[in-house]
Order: C-alpha cells, then structure tokens, then sequence
C-alpha cells in the first residue's frame, strides 16, 4: 500500500477560478501556495476578496512550509470500494493547521492520503503537503470543474503523516 | 448597541400539513402542503387566512408567497422576506423577518412557513452542492473534492474535536437520541416512536465516523407554519397569545457553513454564542429562566453543543450534562419534549417552534408544569443563526 493514495472516489475536482487558480497550480508543482494580503501580510484561505484583518482587497500568493497538525479529523466509509457492512473502506477528511501562517491560524481541510484506518489519525499528529493531481488516485474527481489549461498542472493540497 | 423592542409580536396560530418520509409527499406538492400548514395556523388561531398580509420564509424555500398569496385569496400582500441559506440555522432569521414586519407597522399578519420535499437527497447534495460527477459552486471547491460531502461530515468533525477536547463520549451523544425517541413515544405526529438503547445506537451504520446512523435525523417531507401578529391584534383571536420575547441572529466572526477557519475558540460549538448573548440581553432573561429547551437536532452533536452554547452548562460539559439525565423530561432542563428531528420529523426547526408554542398554551403532549419560558436555538449553518425566546 505504500503507493497507494487513500481519497475518496467519485468526488468532484474543484471549479477553477481566478481567485483560486494559483493555489492548485502551486500544488501541482509541489508548493503549498495561500491567499496573503498585499497590505498587512495576513494569510487567509479559503480564498476570498478581502483581508478580514485590514479590509484590503489586494493579495498575492504565498508559499507555506507545508507541514501542520491535525486540528480535527472525520473518517467515512467509501461503498465504492472494497469492504465488508461491519469493516467498510474508509477515508478521511482531516481539518489542518498550517505552519508559518501570519495573522489568525490558517486551518485547511483535506485528506491525509496514507492515513487508512480509524487508530492511524489523532488530533494533533503533524502532517506534511503531499499534493494529488486533479482527477486523482483511484478514479476521484471527474474533471467536472476544470475550465482553463490542463488538468496535468492542477493539485490539491492533500497531506501525508509525519512520524 | 441599540434597545431591542420586547414582546412586539406574538404566535397566535400554529398549523403543520401531513408529515411523510422523504418524497412521498411528491405528488401532493410544495404549494399545497405549504397550503395546509398556513391554513392550519389560520384555523389554531380564529382568523380569516385572507387577512394574512406577510410572509416569511428561510432555506432558500422555494414555495414562492406570490403563488401562495393567489391560492391563499390574500387582500393586501404587504410584505415578505427571505432568509439566505441557512439551512436549518435559518429559523430566527425568518421570525426576526415576521417580528420586524411587525413592529414596524409593515404589515400585521405574518406567517412563518417552511415547506419541503425532499426529492433530491438533502443529506447528500446540500453540503457539497451537488450530485457526485457534476460540476459544483465555486464555494464548495475547497470541501467537496476532498469527500467533505455531507451534512453529517460538519458535525462529525466538530464532534470529534471536542471529544479531544474535552473528553465527550459516543454514549453522550447517543442519549440525545434515546431522550428524543423517549418524548417521542406519545407523539401521533412522530416518525420514530419506539424507544432505543446505547448499545442499539453503537450498532447502527456508520456514517461520518465519530457519527452513527442513530446520531441522525431523519428525511422527511412536510411543511409547518407559524401565524405571527402584534399583541392588539391577538386579543381578538382564539388562543391566549405566546408571546416572542426576543429573537436573535448574531453570526460569529469569520463563520462560514463549514466553519473550519473560524476562531479557535468558537470552532466546536453551533456558532450561536454572540447570539446567545443578544438574545438574553434583549429578552432580559437568562438560561436559569428558561423552562423547556427545544433545540435543532440535526445530528446529536448539536445538542450538546447547545448546551454549552446557550449558558445552561460550562463550555465542554455538555456530555456530563446528558449522561446524567439533564435533558429528560424530569431533567434540570427538558430538552425536545416532542421528539425533535431525531424522532418526530425533519423540517429544519420550525417544528421546534410549534412544540415551543404548545407547551407555553400548556397543551403539550408531554407538557413541562407551568412552562412559561422556552428557548428555539438553531444549529449549525450558513450565518446567521440564532435563537427565539417565547414566553406567556
């Protein structure tokens, strides 16, 4: 298994949109890119027009170290893919906090993708950036939401455990 | 903060269609059930529907009031207003909407309804947006495709936390669903009326890991409404008026319907702590005051949470204050006497309103003794939600 993504399949890929278009092309080539205000240096995600902290409507991309901690995590069963009504395939949805994030903690949600099983994942585990292309490991996404460029070049920003 | 009007309006009529299980109420429509609840208020409180000149609604409800208006033989169409989102946190918003309506003087009879039919399945399309494989809003591209694809998911993740937090147990929230099947049992209208046990609510499917199929509510069709008018005008109807206290929507800062950036302190709760605070401050009351607590029970979670939320016990000790029987009946605060929407039926709080309004007229199936206080809280949702006091 030690290839092996764990994401659930069937999801939609993310509508790509010029507020958010950087962030999955940063991934894509292996950068964990966030929102950061152009006036006071905040970050903030998801992406939105203003800076909560000092109303500015200018920002640009910021690269993060990538790594953070488990805030919250949820696991759920995934009826596409193999398992027993008792012993369901699982996946998980784990809230995160960034590392070097200016201003309020930066929290992202995404999956920790060698994270399989209920004891494997606790609040407060450290993770790292691992992204996932668009349309990724076992059949996830359908490219639905992918409007401009090539689906080769968009991530998401998917996390793997630390030790 | 400016001075909030108290007691500026009142329910003087309650009224609910059939209720049925998810689309089976199809082919009768959202119109006509919508039909049924309003006039069913008219009927509870002695008044002429057509002289209903108001409406609101929430949930993004698609039962247009123009159309209801028409079928309704409605005089003079003064006002309505519709709550955003919401979801099922849009209740106060749409009573706020009737209150000010009225204390205002643009218009005197307001109904609160909300009709639904569940053909699309709410607990797996709302949340993400969308049906797997099509495309989804731009707002949700930062949860769905990571499988954060359901309702259930947003309280399953709070949930978890504050298990880490604070050391809740399955246990506890599986005793806020045997509390609702308990109130549930002498209830003609309720769904789920036979009463279960820990260990069958352990048994039951998982759904959203630390959250069981017993964690939550039903789907369900029907629609309920809400006849609401000044306090002059209530003398003239048929029941002794229930008067709204105060009503509260205050969202909290940086809260959205997932939650996940909020401040830290606020993440593990239903987001209504502001609002709690305005509400007893508006109403002049606090929870020492309140006699019943009917609070929106999407998924048991929110129960607990609610506790906390609306000052009835310290933030994190929600759990103790279940396991000890503190929401039964004969608990320090009766909490869903009806059933709620793990046991009676799922129409996004308001049917919390109409057990508010019966156990204050004292005709409750299992009425609480002298009940003159009692508490609607909504649960998690788009901003803002909030709370309604009701008292006599």
């Amino acid at each position: 298994m030690s290839d092996a993504v764990n994401r659930p399949a069937g999801m939609p890929d993310p509508v790509v949109a010029p507020i958010n278009e950087g962030m999955w092309r940063a991934a894509a080539a292996g950068r964990l890119d966030v929102q950061r205000c152009a006036s006071c240096g905040a970050h903030r995600y998801p992406p939105i027009d203003g800076c909560y902290r000092c109303g500015s409507v200018e920002w640009d991309w910021s690269t993060l170290p990538g790594t953070g901690t488990v805030y919250s995590y949820i696991w759920v069963p995934d009826r596409t893919r193999p398992g027993t009504p008792e012993a369901p395939a699982l996946y998980n949805v784990a809230v995160v906090t960034l590392e070097g994030a200016e201003g309020d903690p930066v929290r992202i949600l995404s999956n920790v993708i060698d994270a399989w099983s209920l004891e494997d994942l606790h609040v407060g585990d450290r993770v790292a950036f691992a992204p996932v292309g668009f349309g990724g490991a076992d059949g996830a996404g359908d490219g639905a939401g992918v409007g401009v460029g090539d689906k080769d070049d968009l991530a998401l920003p998917c996390f793997r455990m630390l030790p | 903060m400016s001075e909030f009007r108290r007691d500026a309006a009142c329910v003087v009529g309650i009224g609910h269609s059939a209720y049925g299980t998810r689309g089976s109420l199809a082919p009768l429509g959202l119109g006509r059930i919508a039909l049924d609840a309003v006039l069913g208020a008219c009927a509870d409180a002695g008044l002429d529907a057509r002289d209903i000149d108001g409406f609101a609604g929430y949930c993004d409800d698609p039962t247009w009031p123009a159309d209801l208006a028409v079928a309704l033989g409605t005089k003079e169409f003064r006002y309505s207003g519709l709550v955003w989102g919401g979801r099922g946190s849009g209740v106060p918003g749409a009573v706020a909407n009737a209150y000010a309506a009225l204390a205002t003087g643009l218009a005197d009879y307001v109904v609160v309804v909300r009709s639904l039919i569940q053909q699309a399945r709410l607990g797996q399309s709302v949340a993400a947006g969308v049906q797997p494989g099509q495309a989804i809003p731009l707002a949700a591209s930062y949860t769905a495709p990571f499988g954060m694809a359901l309702p259930a998911a947003i309280y399953a993740m709070k949930a978890r936390r504050h298990m880490a937090l604070y050391g809740t147990t399955t246990d506890q929230f599986a005793e806020v669903t045997i509390n609702a099947r308990r109130n549930a049992v002498h209830n003609p209208d309720a769904r789920f009326r036979a009463e279960i046990t820990v260990e069958e609510h352990h048994a039951s499917r998982l759904v959203c890991d630390p959250l069981r199929l017993l964690d939550c509510c039903m789907e369900s069709d029907g629609a309920a409404a809400l006849l609401v008018t000044t306090p002059d005008r209530a003398r003239d109807l048929c029941h002794p008026p229930v008067s709204i206290r105060a009503v509260a929507t205050t969202g909290e800062y940086k809260w959205a319907t997932a939650s996940f950036n909020t401040i830290d302190e606020d993440y593990v709760s239903t987001g209504h702590r502001r609002a709690a605070r305005d509400l007893y401050d508006r109403a002049g009351l606090g929870p020492e005051d309140v006699d019943v607590a009917l609070f929106y029970d999407g998924f048991t979670p929110s129960v607990i949470m609610s506790l906390e939320d609306w000052g009835f016990c310290g933030i994190g000790e929600g759990g103790p204050f279940v396991a000890d029987g503190g929401i039964r009946r004969e608990g320090r605060l009766p909490v869903n006497t009806h059933g709620g929407n793990l046991a009676e039926v799922y129409l996004q709080g308001i049917t919390h309103l109409l057990e508010g309004v019966r156990q204050l007229r004292g005709t409750a199936i299992n009425q609480i003794t002298d009940a003159s206080v009692a508490l609607y809280a909504s649960g998690v949702g788009a901003s803002p939600g909030g709370g309604v006091l009701l008292s006599r």
